[in-house]
């Protein structure tokens, strides 16, 4: 295949037909020369079939960070190779840059590095690196399909984590668990409800924390002391159906979700909670559970960062299921959901009832700030606001009949602007950690 | 910009020059059809009035004639005359027969076809594309006289008589008849006759009998009653190789290939020809059996021309190659929903304030402040503006000014009452933005 200097080379040649007295003749040389050194060209470039490929480099990276990935490039063949290649990935792995020269003698390998700053989380895969052989005068180049490419492309993927931006008030968090958790220990009972062990009684126990038995026991006065209660189960479900699609300010409702879902399973994790992840539309897309308790946060992590909203309404017989199926002990069921009318009503609350009877069931809807915003006039307020802020308190109205529906079939309903979502939920969770409800 | 319009936009912009050009040229030509072309009776561009009158005085006597017939009769009627053919391609050419020996016929730019169909032994040789001065370059007494003229346009070769003006002016006998041929109408029309020798060539040409016979015909001049095939009628024997053709589809057919279109008889005929004949757009060099041959903006152009136009379409086809294999197909993945998820609560508000339903508008307003009033309140939601006002401490009268307000006339008043409304909840609340508390 001919380059943009075969062309020139022809253009260079455009005076002969009108300088020479035989102008057929000339153009038939001026185009006969060029096409002959083009040819010669496209037989001394370089063969692609002796070029090997490899990888290497970061294969995680937060949303919002950068990841450099690298790609060797060795020359197996016995001939001088004028490279000239595109590292192809998805646009939004946000690659950079794309196109590399390379000059490759027989046996030499160089390496090239693509920066990825990536704009959406998941898995940012690599997709194809196209060769092109020049030859030396650059008239002319050689290219394989792109079936050879693909073939020849080491596969490579970067896992892009989910932002996570509560993660600045992970540590206030943190305080008010490590509040309830010594608080239990020290106080005794009511503010734990599972039994931790028995010790001589001070002055200043709760005589309703002494042990008789064990007291006779011992021939001494023994109380019993209490702790939170450990290893309940905290069930993160992410609705990935298409109200998680919408956007609020500039990310879809599924990123506030797995921002507070990672914030609870965080926390949950410190606790000595076990934390499970179940995502969910029209079909289970994600489920971690089990594994050790070490790992699990780094599992739940990678479960996240693959989910994307999809198109489709969300089933949630398809929760009940598993719900139904899997657990046997009572756990504490967080759905991370929009509080929309339809799906709501239609979705989850036939099905509710039945959750709630056997598990402590939390609905957690993000709501866009837009919407408080604009349910307030402003100071100089015209009818344009008046008529926004009666579409807010609608939207807002409709939302409250939706939490008293939920409320009164046994869900704890988190209804939040996306900005302190996962605190709110949170606290949900604290609460009910240190209330013992879980 | 895409790669297909790299290339289309200049072979576009090269074909759109050449067809403007050719449209343009084609528009600024005389058109026989046209009733003003070469008519004696009129003083215009394209007419022939000043040389009527030039005619009359030089002592000529000019006779209009509309139809063939008429002409051939006014002709044969009294002693010699010179008879006018301004539109050979459109006059009834088998009248021509009727004529007396010895009569002098002068004929504008007669085409190929006509020529071929009348029998005169006279050939086409080519065109060009304006009419070029030439001089005389022959014996003959008028063409010596007038010098210099603008006669040379169609491009004639006579095997007999004689040739001036490099083939635009052909004079011969021919069944007794004294036949002039001249390959432009410049001459003759009065925006032209003026300059070089133009006047005394056309006034030469017509003058040489006292009686000039002018005919004027603008339209196809058939004679009705002639018979269809009726080939044995004709005196001249046409071309037996083609004037079925002629006679049959395009003399006596519907006229699209007979006549050919206005001032471009040449041309348009001939091509009809070269299609009827089965010749096609080859290189034949049978007379008028390419329309590209024929074609005199083309025939004018040399062959450097040609050769770096082609080298042109080459690099021009060169790039597009190099253009064309990309280096790594675009790379595709699902983009991500752009929904805003306030789009239906701002559709709501847009159609409210396009609808003016301030009412509608207010309604949703106080329902919300009632209930965010008996939420804060304790109250049940029923509760009604006495109970409000008494549990919030405030003038009955004050809170229905506000809560049972009468609907808003305007928008003034709407913002009015949204206003007021928003100030009571806030102070009786003591909030000033809603949260959702988790129940």
């Amino acid at each position: 295949m001919v380059t943009r200097r075969f062309a020139l080379l022809l253009a260079l040649g455009l005076p002969a037909p009108i300088l020479l007295p035989q102008p057929w003749l000339a153009l038939g040389a001026v185009f006969g020369f060029a096409l002959l050194l083009a040819l010669l060209d496209a037989a001394a470039a370089g063969p692609l079939t002796g070029i090997r490929l490899d990888r290497a480099g970061e294969r995680t990276v937060w949303l919002g960070g950068s990841a450099t990935v690298t790609l060797a490039v060795a020359n197996a063949g016995g001939r001088t190779v004028r490279l000239r290649l595109r590292d192809s990935w998805v646009p939004s792995a946000g690659a950079g840059p794309l196109y590399h020269r390379l000059t490759l003698t027989p046996g030499a390998a160089k390496t090239v590095a693509t920066v990825l700053t990536p704009t959406r989380h998941g898995d940012r895969p690599a997709v194809r690196v196209t060769l092109r052989s020049s030859g030396p005068l650059g008239l002319a180049y050689r290219q394989r399909r792109q079936a050879f490419n693909d073939k020849s492309t080491p596969p490579w993927t970067l896992r892009v984590l989910p932002r996570f931006p509560s993660r600045r008030i992970l540590p206030e968090k943190l305080a008010r668990l490590r509040v309830v958790d010594g608080s239990a220990v020290t106080r005794g009972r009511g503010h734990g409800t599972e039994f931790d062990n028995l010790r001589e009684y001070v002055i200043g126990d709760d005589v309703r924390s002494i042990d008789w038995r064990a007291s006779a026991r011992a021939h001494d006065v023994v109380v019993r002391t209490w702790r939170p209660e450990r290893d309940r189960r905290v069930f993160c479900v992410l609705d990935t159906g298409r109200t998680s699609a919408v956007r609020i300010g500039d990310a879809p409702r599924l990123d506030a979700c797995i921002d507070a879902a990672l914030l609870l399973s965080v926390l949950a994790t410190r606790a000595d909670d076990r934390v499970d992840l179940l995502a969910l539309d029209s079909a289970v897309r994600a489920r971690v559970e089990g594994g050790g308790h070490r790992s699990k946060l780094g599992r739940l992590i990678n479960g996240m960062a693959s989910l994307h909203p999809e198109l489709a309404e969300t089933d949630f017989t398809l929760l009940g299921q598993e719900m139904l199926r899997r657990d046997r002990k009572r756990a504490l069921l967080v759905i991370f959901t929009a509080l929309d009318t339809a799906p709501m009503i239609a979705g989850l609350l036939p099905i509710l009832p039945k959750l709630a009877t056997r598990h402590k069931v939390i609905v957690a809807g993000v709501r866009d700030p837009i919407v408080t915003r604009l349910a307030e006039l402003p100071a100089d307020a015209g009818a344009t606001d008046v008529h926004q802020a009666a579409a807010a308190h609608r939207v807002l109205a409709e939302r409250d009949r939706v939490r008293d529906v939920l409320a009164h079939s046994g869900a704890t309903v988190v209804d939040a602007d996306a900005g302190d979502f996962a605190a709110r939920v949170a606290d949900v969770y604290l609460l009910l950690k240190a209330s013992g409800r879980l | 910009m895409k790669r297909w319009m790299r290339v289309a936009i200049p072979f576009g912009l090269l074909t759109a020059a050449v067809t403007g050009t050719l449209i343009v040229h084609a528009v600024e030509q005389p058109d026989p059809d046209d009733p003003e072309y070469l008519t004696p009776v009129h003083v215009q561009e394209i007419s022939g009035g000043t040389l009527a009158e030039r005619l009359v005085a030089e002592g000529v006597t000019v006779e209009r004639a509309t139809t063939t017939e008429d002409a051939v009769t006014a002709v044969t009627r009294a002693g010699r005359a010179t008879l006018f053919l301004s539109t050979p391609d459109l006059a009834d050419l088998p009248e021509l027969r009727k004529l007396p020996r010895g009569t002098n016929i002068v004929a504008v730019a007669p085409s190929e076809l006509t020529l071929r169909r009348i029998d005169w032994p006279v050939t086409v040789e080519g065109s060009h594309w304006t009419s070029t001065v030439t001089d005389p370059g022959c014996a003959d007494q008028v063409a010596t006289a007038a010098g210099p003229a603008a006669v040379l346009r169609t491009e004639y070769q006579a095997d007999v008589g004689t040739t001036c003006y490099a083939g635009g002016l052909v004079s011969f006998s021919h069944n007794g008849l004294f036949v002039t041929v001249t390959g432009s109408p410049d001459p003759f029309r009065d925006d032209r006759i003026a300059e070089h020798g133009n006047a005394q060539l056309a006034v030469g040409l017509l003058s040489r009998d006292t009686r000039v016979v002018w005919l004027d015909v603008h339209e196809p001049d058939i004679t009705p009653t002639t018979p269809p095939p009726t080939r044995p009628t004709f005196e001249y024997t046409p071309d037996p190789n083609s004037t079925d053709e002629y006679y049959d589809e395009d003399y006596y057919g519907d006229g699209d290939g007979g006549y050919g279109e206005p001032g471009q008889g040449d041309g348009q005929g001939q091509a009809e020809e070269g299609e009827t004949d089965g010749e096609g757009e080859g290189e034949s060099n049978a007379g008028g059996g390419s329309p590209l041959r024929d074609d005199p903006f083309l025939n004018s152009l040399p062959a450097t021309f040609w050769a770096t136009l082609l080298l042109l379409v080459l690099i021009l086809i060169a790039l597009a190659v190099a253009a064309a294999r990309r280096l790594g197909a675009p790379v595709t993945e699902p983009l991500p929903s752009q929904v805003p998820a306030n789009e239906t609560m701002l559709g709501h508000a847009r159609l409210y304030a396009v609808a003016r339903a301030r009412d509608e508008s207010m309604l949703v307003l106080r329902d919300a402040a009632r209930r965010r009033l008996t939420t804060h309140l304790n109250l049940p939601p029923d509760a009604d503006t006495e109970q409000i006002a008494h549990a919030a401490g405030l003038p009955v009268r004050y809170v229905r000014d506000i809560l049972d307000r009468d609907p808003p006339e305007s928008n003034s008043d709407l913002v009015e009452a949204a206003t007021l409304l928003q100030g009571l909840v806030r102070d009786v609340t003591g909030t000033h933005t809603e949260e959702g508390d988790p129940s």
